[in-house]
Formats: C-alpha cells, structure tokens, sequence
C-alpha cells in the first residue's frame, strides 16, 4: 500500500520535476561546465582562468555592484511601501476599489509603452526639463546622470507594488478579526497590534513577497535596456547588461561565469532569508 | 503476455532506426560547413567548386548570413544561441564591413570585433596546421597583414582582404608640400583646396577609427588612448569638418581652382592619369594604418579542422590570390563604395602588378606601388570592427546634428569645449565597454 502511494506520488510529481532538470538543473549544470572552459562547447577546460579574469574584470564589478545596489535599495522599499499600501487599502475605505486598481494597473501595461511615456518626460527636451526652463530652473539630464538610477527604482516599484499588494491583502484578510478584538479588549494599541498579530501572522507571505521582489528586479533590465541600450551610464550598468553584450560578443565563458556568480550570490542571500525567517518562526513559536 | 510482445517489437522498431540513421556516420563524405555573407556565396561559389573536386570526400555546405536586415538579425542571433552549445560552422569567411543593399546601412555581422574575438577561443590555432603545411611559406606573405591575426603568436585568423588608406592626387606642388604629413595636415589642406565632391569620402575616414592607432589592448582589457589624446583627434575630426562645410558653400569660387583625389577605394581612375601621386596617410603613432575587410578563421569545436585548413589553403593560394584581386576596369566616383582590394601573397602582389600595369599608366602605377611598400613598411593594421562603426556614427551625428546648424546660425562658429567633451566621454565610454566586455 504504502509503495503503491509513494509510486503514485513520485508520477505525480514526475513532470514537475522533469521540468526542472530540464529547464533548470542541466542548463545550469552545462553552464557552470562552460564556465571553466573556452571558447564554444565547452572543450577546451582551463580551470578558475575564467573565473579570476572575470571577477577581476571593472566591468564586471561595476555591474555586480549596481545589481547587488539596486537590490538592496529596491526590494526593502517596495516590501514596506506595498505592506503599508495594503494595510491602508485592507481598511474599509470608500475609493478602495479604485486605488487597488491603480496600483495593479502599471502590471498590465507592456514595458515599451512605459518606456516611452518616460522619455517623453524625462528627456532632455521632455515636459519635466519644459517645466524647469519655464520656472528658470537648471535642466537635469535625467537619462544619463545619478537620476537614471532613481528613475530605474521608481520605475520597478512602480510596476511591481501592485502585485505585492495584491499578496498582501489577501494574508491580511486571512487574519480572524476576533483575534483583533480581543487584542482591542486587552487595550493594545495598533502598533501593538501589528507588531504582535499582524506581522508575525503575515512573516510567510513577507518572505513569498521578498522572493518574488528578487525576481521581479532582473526585470529591470528590460527597462534599463530601452531607456538606455546595451551602453547605458555606468549608474545603471546591470549585469545582465554585463551577460548581454558578452553573449553578442560570443564570449561565453565570461557570460557562464557572470551567471553562475550571480547565481551562487542569489542562493546565499535567499538562504540566509530563509534562516532569518526560519529562525523567527521557531522564537514565535518557543 | 501481449504487451510483452508489443514492448518487443517496439524496441526492435526503434533499434533498426538508430542503426539505419547510424549508417550515416560510416558514410564516407565529410560535410564541412561554410559560414559566409549570402550576398558573397556568388564569389566563393567557384573555390567552393574547385576545392570539392580537389577533396572528392568533402561536400561543403554553406551556412549564410542573409542580406535582408531581418532575416538577419533572427539568422545571427540563432546562430550565437547555437554556438553556445558548439555547434557552428567549421569555417567562417566574415566580412568585417556589410552594407544592407536595401538601405545601404551598416549591417551587423557575427563577430562584431574580430580584434577582441581572437581572445575568447572561438576560432582555433591555424599555427599548426601552417606549420605542417609543406606549401607554406611565411615569407611568401605580406607579413604585417598575417600578423593582425595573430595573438601571442598563434594564427587565429587569415585576413583576405585589405585597404590601405592612400589619396592620389594631380596636383604636384600639393604632393610635395604634404608627403610627410600626418592625416590631419592632409585632410586641412584637401578640405581647403579640392572640388567639394571629393569631401563625403573624407567625411567618411575621418569619422571612422582609421586615424587613431590601436586604442584598445584586449589581451589587457585596457583603453591604450587616453582622454586628452582623444580630445585632440576629436576636435581634429570637428576642425576638418567645418573646414569641409566652409568649403561646400564656397565651391564655385573653388571649383575652377580644385584638384582632383580620390581614396584608394575608387583610385583605380587615377591610373589612367600619369600625373598621379600617391599620399599614405600617416595616422596619430606616425605609421600607416590598414583596415582588414574580410577573413576566415576555423570553429575551436570544429571535428573537421584539417579539412577546413585545406580550404584555406586554397583561399591563400596564388591562383585565387591574384584572380581574386584583379580589378575590374569600372569607374568609380570618389564617394562609391567600390571597393578594392590587394592580394595577401607577394608573388600575386607582382602577378596583380603586372596586371594592372598592362592596363594602366606604368609612371602611376609605379608611383602606386612604391607608395604600398612603404605603407607595408611601417603599417598599423587592424579589423574594421563594430567599434569603428559606432565611432563613425557618433562622431557623424555630432557633426551633422549639432556642428552644421550651428554654423548655419553663425558662419565663425567654433565647437565649445564642453561639447566636445560631451563627446569625448561618449566614445570613451564605448571603448571602455569594448574593452571591458
């Protein structure tokens, strides 16, 4: 019986996990192969020689620095700023509906259509620079200065805070009112509230949010390859720029070196995450 | 039972076709595939003929590089997601410069820097091959052009074709003030005196990287010129410029006074002439720049790499050497792409030579030659490269887009520093890039 239901389980979870040696493990694994070779195919191994040029290499390090920055700044801004929006919007509000709307509308609109209203902002002869002449105030090159980077932030919180507030929402409204009520009966306040019910009944989806925001920013740099192509200014040098423009330059090694880096990095932060939450989770529970 | 039976026959289905389809690796014929532009297969198709017959065993098939835009960029991006893998074409006959029929713009091509190419271990070491090849001889070659495929000594690339940058010109006394001068010297004093037909040419080679020596050390991951140097070439190219426009709006006064030069690239008219004189362009480092058109390197991942030897083999030969250069007798206009180019062996050097002195003045083209010897004296070759491309855009559109109108506002107009600057971090910027990545 028991082999019967392990069997049935192991087909049932066959092609997800096909799925992912397919999609994911053997790419993976091909690439950190290709990563100590050179040239094409993988035949010609020549040790951590790719790794020490790479990881040596100012461009690199610029790209690494910008992704890793970018991440840092963006993702704990966006996790607080949609969990503020949506204990805001989970309040019985009259426009309710309509401001979910404007927040889950950006996800919809195609990145080019956002590109381009940006330049018409943004550009040197855009509305915004329009408005500064008009009041004499100094243009701002807002497309390839220190903005650039702000603009990138603005533009990924932008696009991706409907989503997490959407996430959000729904784990507020799994929380009992009553355990609100009693809390309301023991005269706690309502940052007692949140911080005593609310945050720890919210931690899983917290941690569901962070991961989805870590993926979320790679997309990034879809917005920063339109507004700036693959030579953007060194403030908003990502490294899938880095992966780009080494795979149009067919230099694969240095493209499987960057990947797998950035690969290993992602995994440490996300385990230490986890840890962190995990760890959490056990004190809540002592 | 039954499905036991079933199972068998499934298996054994699927054993005969794996050993039918197997058949194929016994085959004898070897395929070798040929990465080549689709508007050059006309070129080729002759060796591609003559060098199946010398090889019976051999069948070549030819991958090609579409001439339309579209096409194109799909066929080279899938192209780059295959080679990842290692499944290129054994051979590749590039093109370093393609022109789009359709609009005429500058196409991309699959190694868009042959100069930094040779470091990533795409193409193989030909050292080898070179060495083993009782019919090379190193000293039958124009030298400094074999050596732009080279790194730390190891052939990754045979360059094919290459120009030199020359200006012939009628004008005697305009010959003997300049031959010792450097481009800008040169360029001053064409944009001053000749007919302004003349000036989209030089607009051309003044704009692209010609005149600025190697400005990037790959094997370092260095940019050689430094932000200064490059302010000077930069306001050069700006001062040529406006002397070029100045000199457009006066062409009638000039044109009754003009002199008549072409590049090398259209030079073949001036042959006609025996008043010719031949000017080598001396670029920043005082040597004679050389620009590589077209090359042909083999796959590393190729199984066939001695087969695709033998085509290249075939390419250096004498035979296609001087056939392949020998220029037709077409007239072209100092702004045609028309372009021509010389044999890398030196014995089809003198077989071309003689060629072109049957048809042409020998005082020109003795002068001609005299003037590629020197050039092969003291030469700064390297790959026209997407970097030259980029190069030639930007400095093109500072000119046109920002420069002419605002000498149309003020006829005195001098380009402000912070313009040039402006510039200046823009290419540094994608010398960096090509350095870095």
């Amino acid at each position: 019986m028991n082999f019967r239901k392990s069997r049935t389980g192991v087909l049932l979870a066959l092609p997800i996990l096909l799925g992912v040696a397919i999609f994911y493990a053997i790419p993976l694994l091909i690439t950190t192969w290709y990563s100590f070779t050179l040239g094409a195919g993988g035949t010609n191994f020549v040790g951590l020689d790719n790794y020490i040029k790479v990881w040596s290499n100012e461009r690199f390090k610029l790209a690494m620095g910008n992704t890793l920055k970018f991440m840092i700044i963006a993702i704990p801004l966006i996790v607080i700023l949609s969990l503020c929006l949506s204990l805001i919007l989970n309040q019985k509000l009259k426009a309710n509906r309509f401001f979910k709307l404007c927040f889950i509308f950006p996800m919809v609109i195609p990145v080019s259509a956002t590109i381009m209203a940006i330049q018409f902002l943004f550009q040197d002869y855009g509305i915004i620079n329009r408005i500064l002449i008009y009041f004499n105030i100094n243009t701002q090159d807002f497309l390839s200065s220190s903005w650039t980077f702000a603009l990138l932030i603005v533009l990924y919180i932008w696009k991706n805070i409907g989503y997490n507030i959407i996430l959000f929402i729904s784990a507020l409204q799994m929380i009992s009112p009553e355990l609100y009520d009693s809390a309301n009966i023991d005269g706690a306040t309502s940052k007692d509230k949140f911080f005593c019910i609310t945050l720890p009944l919210i931690k899983p989806n917290i941690l569901m949010v962070i991961v989805l925001s870590i993926l979320n920013s790679f997309k990034s740099f879809r917005e920063a390859f339109l507004l700036c192509g693959n030579n953007p200014p060194k403030n908003i040098y990502l490294l899938q720029h880095y992966i780009n423009n080494n795979f149009d330059n067919l230099n694969y090694p240095r493209l499987s070196v960057a990947s797998i880096s950035f690969f290993a990095i992602i995994i440490f932060i996300l385990y230490f995450i986890f840890i962190f939450f995990k760890k959490n989770k056990e004190d809540l529970y002592a | 039972m039954k499905h036991k039976k079933i199972l068998c026959l499934f298996l054994s289905i699927i054993l005969l076709i794996s050993l039918f389809s197997g058949c194929s690796l016994f085959s004898k014929e070897k395929i070798l595939k040929i990465c080549l532009e689709e508007a050059n297969l006309q070129e080729y198709e002759s060796i591609i003929s003559y060098y199946e017959y010398l090889y019976p065993d051999v069948k070549i098939e030819t991958v090609l590089i579409p001439s339309d835009f579209e096409k194109r960029e799909t066929t080279l991006k899938n192209m780059k997601t295959k080679a990842m893998s290692g499944d290129l074409a054994d051979l590749f006959l590039i093109d370093t410069q393609t022109h789009l029929s359709e609009n005429y713009k500058n196409a991309n091509s699959i190694f868009s820097n042959p100069n930094k190419i040779m470091y990533t271990g795409i193409f193989a070491d030909l050292s080898e091959f070179l060495e083993n090849d009782k019919d090379y001889n190193e000293d039958n070659y124009i030298k400094p052009i074999l050596q732009a495929g080279q790194v730390d000594k190891q052939q990754f690339l045979i360059p094919l074709k290459y120009t030199p940058i020359v200006v012939a010109t009628d004008d005697n006394e305009f010959y003997q003030e300049l031959k010792n001068s450097d481009y800008y010297q040169i360029f001053d004093l064409i944009t001053k005196k000749t007919n302004y037909l003349s000036h989209f040419s030089f607009m051309y080679q003044t704009n692209s990287f010609s005149f600025i020596s190697n400005p990037i050390s790959y094997e370092d991951e260095k940019v050689l010129i430094s932000k200064e140097e490059l302010t000077k070439q930069l306001s050069n190219i700006f001062n040529i410029f406006i002397s070029n426009i100045k000199n457009m709006q006066n062409q009638e006064t000039n044109e009754s006074n003009s002199i008549y030069t072409y590049f090398y690239k259209s030079i073949d008219g001036s042959f006609l002439n025996d008043n010719y004189n031949y000017l080598p362009m001396k670029n920043d480092k005082d040597k004679y720049p050389i620009n590589i058109l077209s090359y042909v390197g083999i796959s590393s991942a190729s199984n066939l790499k001695q087969e695709a030897y033998n085509f290249i083999k075939l390419l250096m030969s004498k035979e296609v050497q001087t056939n392949a250069q020998i220029t037709t007798d077409d007239y072209a206009y100092p702004f045609d792409v028309y372009i021509n180019t010389l044999p890398i062996r030196k014995d089809s050097y003198n077989e071309w030579a003689k060629y072109e002195l049957e048809i042409f003045q020998v005082n020109s083209m003795n002068k001609f030659m005299d003037t590629l010897d020197l050039i092969y004296s003291n030469s700064d070759v390297r790959f026209y490269s997407d970097l030259d491309t980029k190069f030639f855009e930007t400095t093109d559109k500072a000119c046109w887009n920002y420069i002419y109108k605002q000498f149309l506002k003020d006829p005195n107009y001098v380009v402000e520093k912070s313009f040039i600057e402006e510039i200046v971090n823009e290419l540094f910027s994608l010398l960096e890039q090509s350095a870095l990545e």
